[in-house]
């Protein structure tokens, strides 16, 4: 009797309310059903996090590869490939991202930069990057990756290869193809780039919701709890050095390793140079060593054009590549830039079917003058 | 979109080639609105609750858009409001002017509608009980109480003029501001999207006045002589979209500017560029130019079928002048060489299935309220129509 009576007293609950829910579903779905759509594959995305959140909380980390050559575990997420999320997974050490971010509560500026000097920082954060040193083995890009969990398809920093100056038509010159010889008077450049944390950023200011700012030793960051994933300062960037985190959904950028300068350690990309082409320091010391490179060298910076004041020095920097570079001038050779989204890259051969027979003919007419 | 993504992606995709498109029609659609409240053109009455209705739908769907497109839309709602970067981000000027806006609009609608809502609220039934309701307890139909809301109508389209200028400015300006992107940072910017919208709601006030007056109105029919007004406001509208457009052009040649823009513009735009077909042929000749060839003559403005096409033509164009200016610019890469070519996917948040999502919405958005407050068969109409219908 008793089991009847809580089944019947059951089931005269659970009827409203399913009743309920189905009406209040059919209502959601009906009105926001373009809406839920749109959002489908950022739900979709974000279970796929909360499932390897559960894989990596038990290490199981393991990659099965079973007989039928199909990946298993959490390298199924192609995009993560099993790296554990870097701001939201506490078991990985990161358990105060905002402390992180900021550990000293210096002041930070959202807009009006002019003022930051004014309140005397005590320390002014920049890099030298010496072109003459760099030999474009890309170590930093690899040592940035494993320090800040960068995701696949995006990097916080790159190296740039190029070629500068022009392959002409000369007679016994060094390449020979069916159409003749050319001398190439050309210079190979490497330009590591990075977030030149400029003094007056226009990324900054862009922001509609004071999620990215500038601290007073002029690191300029992003509060990832805040940003809203609108992709404004990513266009406002003239370094093309912001992206949207596939993982994080939201803005992101180099932070000159802020958590390991605020324990007095220099950036990872710094450390792991072979060359040490990469020198980090504080701009206001005048007895630094980037103080001192940049006294006793020239240098030149990116993009001055554009009013951002860069706090990334170069010396050695090719006038060609100061800008956005020519391709009568300069030719990029192996760029992460380039990627495989560009006709240039098709230009070079990256696709299988080339755009035009004569491109194919004659792989050097660009070089030619 | 995010996925397999490199440095130089276009990041901003469709929902933001949307947003502006759908903000234009609100703020053009307000324009003509105002002919009429504010200028006192006699002959854009019948189109006053018209061209309301479809700048308030438009209204609250320009809001999804971006919405859509941002990765974290259940922080965007809130911290636009809480911790808005008023008046430095051009982004940040955004949630400001819409929540102005759609408060003005309220009013608007209101003012515009109340008489017609207490001759409805006698009819009974659903929709007399809601048109009671949206009288909000003044059912005087009395000449003074009407004088009193063309009044408070004269004084909405005054602040409202200047706002749906600022709405739609805003939205040239948050291109035109991010000095990045050599193809967006220009100061005819802001100009150019006001005058396309301008043309856009003239075009989309001409399309619902056809279809609504022929189709669904038991009581009115298109008068010939609106349709010639709008007409020729359309083709003052496309001539200054298209000194606009010379001005632009005139800038791009080389020798008159900055290497990014002039490569830019050889890139993109120029023949033989990624968007040349869309720029000179959908943009420029069938948007435009086309349109206003056979808007000079009367009897064109007077058809009710040609200028149907006329409206879809006009609408085409400035959907692609949107698409020009948000797709291309980002066409252009900031530091690698070549073009960025642009694939718009199916499916996802900037896929074209939810693009489609959001027109479908716009139009739910604008049949509802047409349901609500009826604008094709005005109760008892004060406007040009029922004085020659007599």
């Amino acid at each position: 009797m008793r089991k009847r009576t809580t089944n019947e007293n059951l089931d005269t609950d659970e009827k409203p309310t399913s009743a309920r829910r189905t009406l209040l579903k059919t209502l959601g779905l009906g009105v926001s059903g373009t809406l839920i759509f749109s959002l489908f594959t950022k739900n979709a995305q974000a279970q796929d996090q909360a499932q390897q959140k559960t894989a990596s909380n038990g290490h199981t980390n393991d990659i099965n590869i079973d007989s039928s050559d199909q990946i298993t575990g959490p390298l199924q997420n192609h995009r993560w490939m099993g790296w554990e999320n870097p701001v939201f997974d506490t078991n990985d050490g990161w358990n105060d991202w905002k402390t992180i971010l900021n550990p000293n509560n210096l002041p930070i500026w959202h807009d009006s930069f002019s003022e930051i000097p004014k309140t005397h920082p005590k320390h002014k954060w920049g890099m030298v990057m010496d072109n003459r040193k760099c030999v474009g083995c890309q170590a930093c890009v690899v040592a940035c990756k494993s320090e800040n969990n960068v995701p696949l398809g995006v990097f916080r920093t790159i190296v740039d290869v190029m070629e500068v100056g022009s392959i002409k038509p000369a007679q016994n010159g060094m390449i020979v193809t069916e159409e003749g010889s050319y001398e190439p008077n050309v210079k190979k450049f490497m330009l590591p780039r990075i977030c030149n944390h400029c003094d007056e950023p226009p990324c900054v200011q862009v922001c509609p919701v004071k999620a990215t700012f500038k601290r007073q030793d002029g690191i300029v960051l992003i509060d990832y709890e805040v940003c809203i994933g609108c992709g404004t300062c990513v266009q406002a960037c003239p370094y093309d050095m912001r992206f949207l985190n596939p993982i994080q959904m939201t803005a992101d950028k180099c932070t000159f390793c802020v958590h390991r300068v605020d324990a007095g350690l220099e950036p990872a990309c710094v450390t792991s140079c072979v060359g040490r082409a990469r020198v980090f320091g504080d701009l206001n010391d005048p007895n630094s060593e980037v103080s001192q490179l940049i006294a006793q060298f020239p240098t030149g910076r990116l993009m001055i054009s554009q009013g951002t004041d860069p706090q990334v020095f170069y010396i050695n920097l090719n006038g060609n590549l100061e800008g956005t570079t020519s391709i009568d001038k300069v030719f990029m050779e192996f760029t992460y830039t380039i990627g495989f989204n560009t006709t240039d890259y098709k230009q070079l051969g990256g696709e299988v079917e080339l755009p035009t027979i004569e491109e194919k003919k004659n792989p050097f007419k660009q070089f030619a003058v | 979109m995010l996925e397999g993504q490199f440095l130089e992606t276009p990041i901003w995709g469709l929902p933001i080639v949307i947003y502006p498109f759908l903000s234009g029609l609100m703020a053009g659609a307000f324009v003509i609105d105002s002919l009429s409240h504010l200028f006192g053109f006699k002959k854009f009455d019948p189109v006053a609750k018209l061209a309301a209705t479809v700048s308030f739908a438009m209204v609250l769907l320009a809001a999804f858009a971006p919405l859509v497109d941002a990765l974290q839309p259940s922080r965007a709602v809130w911290e636009l409001y809480v911790r808005d970067h008023f008046p430095y981000s051009p982004l940040g000027v955004f949630i400001v002017i819409w929540t102005l806006y759609v408060i003005l609009m309220l009013f608007e609608m209101y003012f515009d509608y109340r008489v017609d809502n207490v001759e409805r609220s006698k009819q009974g039934g659903l929709r007399g009980a809601i048109s009671k309701f949206l009288t909000f307890g003044r059912p005087e139909v009395s000449q003074e109480s009407i004088k009193k809301d063309k009044k408070a109508l004269f004084i909405i389209s005054a602040i409202g003029v200047p706002l749906a200028f600022a709405f739609h400015g805003y939205i040239g300006f948050v291109f035109g501001a991010i000095k990045a992107r050599a193809l967006w940072t220009s100061s005819v910017m802001m100009l150019m999207f006001i005058t396309s919208a301008i043309v856009s709601g003239a075009a989309t006030v001409i399309f619902f006045y056809i279809i609504g007056y022929s189709f669904y109105s038991k009581k009115n029919k298109v008068n010939l002589e609106t349709l010639n007004a709008l007409g020729i406001f359309t083709i003052f509208a496309i001539l200054l979209d298209l000194f606009l457009d010379v001005v632009e052009k005139l800038y791009s040649v080389r020798a008159y500017t900055g290497a990014e823009e002039f490569h830019g513009w050889e890139l993109v735009y120029n023949w033989g560029g990624a968007l040349s077909v869309n720029y000179h042929i959908y943009q420029i000749l069938i948007g435009l130019i086309v349109p206003l060839v056979f808007l000079l003559f009367k009897k064109v403005r007077q058809s009710k079928f040609l200028m149907l096409i006329i409206a879809i033509l006009i609408n085409f164009g400035v959907w692609e002048m949107r698409y020009d200016t948000v797709i291309g610019g980002q066409l252009l890469p900031k530091i690698s060489q070549g073009t960025v070519i642009f694939h718009a996917p199916w499916l996802g948040f900037d896929g074209i299935l939810s693009g489609i999502g959001l027109f479908c919405l716009g139009l739910v958005l604008f049949f509802v309220l047409s349901w609500l407050f009826g604008w094709e068969d005005n109760p008892k109409s004060q406007s040009l129509d029922s004085n020659e219908n007599k």
